[in-house]
């Protein structure tokens, strides 16, 4: 193991939650997504933990914009026509909010100082960002002010929020309003303490308790623009990780995208799963998609664009360690790779002799279905290199990588039985290909896969990374998923097949999916993904969205799926390739089967790790 | 010829191995935990923040204490990472000296003794070099010129092995006599730095005791004012304090250093944490004057500049400001003028003072500006002051 990669801290290490804006444009890859979300409207921003929600929102706050030194940054800064404030999830809408006032406050108290702690902060990044582009004035959206005038606004600002602060400046404002947090929190502890109707007039008479941060909000940055000389320019609130929010905090965000001042586009990051956005987006009254604004997945629907921009991170870190190489020659290709279509025209890649002649040729003899199937569709492995192009790329290229798989799996002993057997750790997910799949184009994870890799490089002064390296790196980026799928709480009641936790329920779907693949007969299109049908309970649908939440489950397009989804029934659901890479099954959707046949029954011996593991 | 020598404070580190047996919290810097993450660390932890701050340093400083009750391989293991940092930060010196946890074994083995530990450390402990080591063996000090500065090293636990003197630091007459001696005979230096373990004058607040301060302490302060401008470093009380020596002229600028990792009791654990300290020395300046920089630890996250109010040790301060505050403050006054609010760092350009000022001092200067000038401050979330201007009466 390389010796300067801290493998355990590393998916939080890439977390774009602790930077700074211009550290975030300094790494930044640019990719579609950050196109579709700086439009000029409202946007919702959906994906799982990882994904680059933060990355992709704090790249529109001006000091990161200023920052962005990319091919594409001159052209993007001229389409951005307002300043974006960055709205962190950790003090507003934390676990510490819910223990305001000891837990003895009644409902009513306690969500008017959980709006007032969240209106201040709101506020406080508001200022931030106000105070940069002043302190930048010749930077992207800096603004010349001078001293007076910002004695003005301070005095005009201060007014609105009903605070007081030690004099008249914009980080006075800011240092007020961090007063004002505590301030609150005191408050609410003096409230545990007396009665609840006496709390209620203390309350009743503190006027910023009750002013309304989108009100406020469009109300001071009127103020900046006007002392700016820049009346009518437009902002935008940039709240990240609101599935940490409390929901009718969510449910306040998403209605406003109706009725916000025109000045203020709202910009918000969620994971894929949140009834309350569901709900709000789907009510009759709610905001229509398209029309009051814009949905953003965070997944890659189009392997080719996850493919650009996986390459565009490899040359970025690789880059940085002084290395000139192609993921694809550092690598490798892929077991399961299509071959490309220059290579298809020279040279028949299924001709005797060459790679997948060998796979097929090796399976045809230990699988008879696979025999069977050949047979049937009348593909005779010695002549293959005058079958029809046609028939090549609907027949074998499909069963190509079910067949590296069954082949990989399938055991022939010297006696000629055939059995499966369970291989933990595998080659059969190496290559350039696989391993940007298996990132899903998450750029947390992936950063989290190759950095290790080129360590590797680097260390070993060598320009290829063994396959085994890379399985390592598979199995070590799975087994951190696992473990981070392990603390999840377990809902009560969750006793559907002897499913305990989320981890065990991946295994169990993984390992069914895997003893489907291999001790079935061979099929071009397996079952690799499945339906949240009725038959699965409330608290098993509860796990399956965390699941979903933290990216250990994927979305299935062209199905029910959405971008946001409220109720998982119905929703078609694929273990991530990572997950699939450690329970040996192929790197496509395949087929869906019902989740509650899938949780039938005990898995066959053959299939499980604790029977038959055998490294490599 | 530098400007600035800087030192890195490393002080009452207290290292031992986890295997053995010490109460819960006494040990925070194990020796036996090669793979333990940086975040839980200290001294792993001290590697990843000079190299993320891209630190360089003249002088690693450690004032004593590096193991707890003796431990010969904890005490090893301290020498060498000493040694590491050095290299890292690119010191060209190493100022260590004997804490009396260093030497005391109490209640080990009658046939061991922790001070041949000491001597067996190769590089030779203290001074790096054999000449001077045996010179603060033999003599309890030795005294090492450098172009731009002085050091002194007195070795405060000299009598340890006497078990009356165990529980106070003790520098003898002999020793004064001898350091008198040599500085008188050397030629006069502008900026000198003392460092041993124990304080050389009462510090007592938070019931830290009255007991051990160092028998001829204030003696060696007066003799050490009269030979030149003196920085003393100290250890032993793991509570930072920066004041200035009793005296009739030319007082020490006394330095207590907070511990790196050592156990922080009673109302001191209420006020203090463990710190890492790195000071910058201005050489240029008619004064002793300079700024120590804290990082607090925080297990699980590291070093970490801290949110400082008093009465706990800023996390930036000054010393060596001897200008009157209500002078000072009728200068901030008058730099401000009537006008808008300017920048903490653009009055302290025009009036450097300011930045050397004692974190006492600053606050009386806060107060003065305030109720005769009515000026306030803005600080940054970690109570630096970023901006100054004429206090407003709104709301």
């Amino acid at each position: 193991m390389a010796e300067d990669v801290d493998i355990a801290a590393l998916f939080e290490a890439f977390n774009a939650k602790y930077l700074e804006p211009v550290q975030v444009a300094d790494g930044y890859i640019y990719s579609q997504h950050l196109e579709e979300l700086s439009g000029p409207y409202h946007a919702v921003l959906v994906g799982p933990r990882g994904s680059g929600k933060t990355t992709l929102l704090k790249m529109l706050q001006p000091a990161a914009l200023a920052a962005w030194k990319g091919r594409r940054a001159d052209s993007f800064r001229k389409k951005i026509d307002y300043s974006g404030v960055f709205i962190a999830s950790d003090i507003s809408w934390s676990r510490q909010l819910s223990s305001l006032g000891y837990g003895k406050l009644n409902a009513e108290h306690h969500k008017i100082l959980v709006l007032a702690c969240f209106t201040t902060h709101v506020l406080h990044a508001v200022l931030e960002t106000m105070t940069a582009r002043i302190a930048n004035a010749t930077t992207f959206r800096g603004v010349e002010l001078t001293s007076e005038k910002e004695q003005a606004l301070a005095i005009g600002i201060l007014d609105v929020l009903k605070l007081k602060a030690p004099i008249a400046s914009l980080l006075s404002i800011k240092q007020s309003l961090r007063g004002r947090l505590s301030e609150v929190r005191q408050l609410a502890n003096r409230g545990s303490l007396i009665s609840a109707e006496e709390f209620s007039k203390i309350l009743a008479d503190l006027p910023f308790l009750h002013i309304d941060f989108l009100d406020i909000c469009s109300n001071i940055t009127g103020l900046f623009n006007d002392a700016a000389d820049q009346h009518g320019a437009r902002w935008a609130l940039l709240f990240d990780e609101l599935e940490t929010a409390p929901e009718w905090i969510v449910e306040q965000l998403f209605s406003a995208f109706r009725v916000c001042d025109p000045k203020i586009y709202l910009k918000l990051a969620i994971s894929p799963v949140s009834t309350v956005a569901f709900q709000t987006i789907m009510s009759a009254a709610g905001p229509a998609e398209g029309h009051d604004h814009k949905q953003i997945p965070l997944w890659y629907t189009d392997r080719i664009e996850a493919k650009g921009f996986c390459e565009s991170l490899w040359r970025s870190l690789t880059t940085k360690k002084g290395l000139n190489i192609t993921a694809r020659e550092a690598l490798g290709a892929s077991a399961f790779e299509p071959t490309a279509r220059g290579q298809v025209k020279k040279q028949n890649p299924y001709a005797v002799g060459q790679y997948w002649t060998g796979i097929f040729k090796s399976l045809q003899k230990k699988d008879k279905s696979f025999s069977t199937f050949l047979r049937i569709r009348h593909v005779d492995l010695d002549r293959i290199a005058e079958t029809q192009q046609t028939q090549k790329d609907s027949i074998l290229r499909k069963a190509a990588p079910i067949a590296a798989v069954r082949n990989f799996f399938l055991h022939e002993d010297q006696e000629g039985n055939v059995s499966s057997r369970f291989r933990k750790t595998s080659s059969l997910y190496a290559g350039a290909e696989s391993i940007f799949a298996i990132s899903e184009g998450n750029p947390r994870w992936l950063i989290g896969l190759l950095t290790p890799m080129i360590a590797y490089m680097v260390n070993n002064k060598v320009r290829r990374v063994p396959e085994s390296v890379q399985a390592e790196e598979i199995d070590n980026a799975a087994d951190r998923l696992v473990a981070l799928l392990r603390t999840i709480p377990v809902p009560l009641n969750v006793h559907q097949s002897d499913v305990q936790a989320l981890d065990v329920l991946v295994q169990k779907i993984g390992l069914r999916l895997h003893d489907d693949l291999i001790n079935r007969p061979f099929a071009i299109d397996p079952r690799l993904c499945f339906v949240v049908d009725r038959g699965i309970n409330n608290s098993l649908i509860e796990l399956l969205s965390s699941g979903l939440n933290r990216g250990a489950v994927m979305l299935v397009q062209g199905t029910a799926a959405r971008s946001v989804v409220g109720d998982m029934t119905g929703v078609t659901l694929r273990l991530s390739y990572l997950l699939a890479a450690k329970y040996g099954l192929p790197l496509r959707k395949g087929k869906a089967t019902n989740l509650s046949h899938l949780l039938q029954g005990p898995i066959a011996p053959s299939s499980t790790p604790q029977l038959g593991f055998e490294e490599i | 010829m530098s400007t600035t020598f800087r030192l890195a404070i490393l002080s009452d580190l207290h290292a031992a191995p986890k295997s053995v047996p010490a109460p819960y919290g006494e040990i925070k810097l194990f020796t036996d935990q090669e793979n333990t993450a940086a975040t839980e660390h200290p001294l792993k932890g001290l590697e990843r923040l000079i190299a993320s701050e891209s630190l360089r340093a003249d002088a690693v400083v450690c004032p004593g204490d590096m193991t707890n009750k003796a431990n010969p391989q904890a005490l090893e293991y301290v020498w060498n990472g000493l040694q590491r940092l050095c290299t890292q930060l690119h010191a060209k010196n190493i100022i260590a000296t004997v804490g009396n946890h260093d030497v005391d074994s109490r209640g080990h083995s009658p046939n061991s003794f922790p001070r041949e530990s000491l001597m067996r450390l190769q590089p030779p402990f203290p001074a790096g070099e054999s000449g001077l080591s045996d010179k603060y063996w033999a003599h309890g000090y030795y005294i090492k010129t450098l172009p731009d500065l002085r050091y002194l090293v007195i070795n405060t636990c000299w009598l340890h092995e006497s078990r009356d003197e165990l529980e106070r630091g003790v520098v003898t007459d002999y020793t004064l006599e001898r350091i008198a001696a040599e500085l008188d005979h050397l030629p006069k230096m502008k900026t000198n730095i003392a460092v041993f373990h124990h304080h050389p004058h009462p510090h007592s607040d938070l019931g830290l005791g009255f007991d051990d301060v160092i028998r001829n302490g204030q003696k060696l302060l007066d003799m050490l004012a009269t030979n030149g401008q003196w920085l003393v470093l100290h250890g032993h009380k793991h509570h930072p304090k920066l004041e200035y020596a009793q005296g009739q002229f030319r007082q020490p600028i006394v330095f207590a250093c907070g511990s790196f990792s050592g156990r922080i009791e009673g109302d001191n654990s209420l006020i203090s944490k463990n710190y890492f300290h790195f000071m910058e020395l201005e050489l240029n300046n008619t004064k002793m004057q300079g700024l120590i920089h804290s990082w607090a630890w925080i297990p699980g996250i590291g070093w970490q500049k801290y949110s400082s109010s008093e009465p706990s040790f800023p996390s930036e301060a000054g010393f060596g400001c001897t200008v009157d505050i209500t002078t000072l403050a009728a200068a901030v006054k008058n730099e401000l003028g009537s006008g808008t609010p300017k920048s903490w760092d653009s009055i302290t350009t025009i009036n450097p003072e300011l930045k050397f000022l004692m974190p006492k001092q600053f606050s009386a200067l806060i107060k003065e500006l305030s109720s005769e000038h009515k000026i306030g401050l803005v600080y940054d979330s970690l109570g630096k002051p970023v901006q100054l201007g004429l206090e407003i009466l709104n709301g």
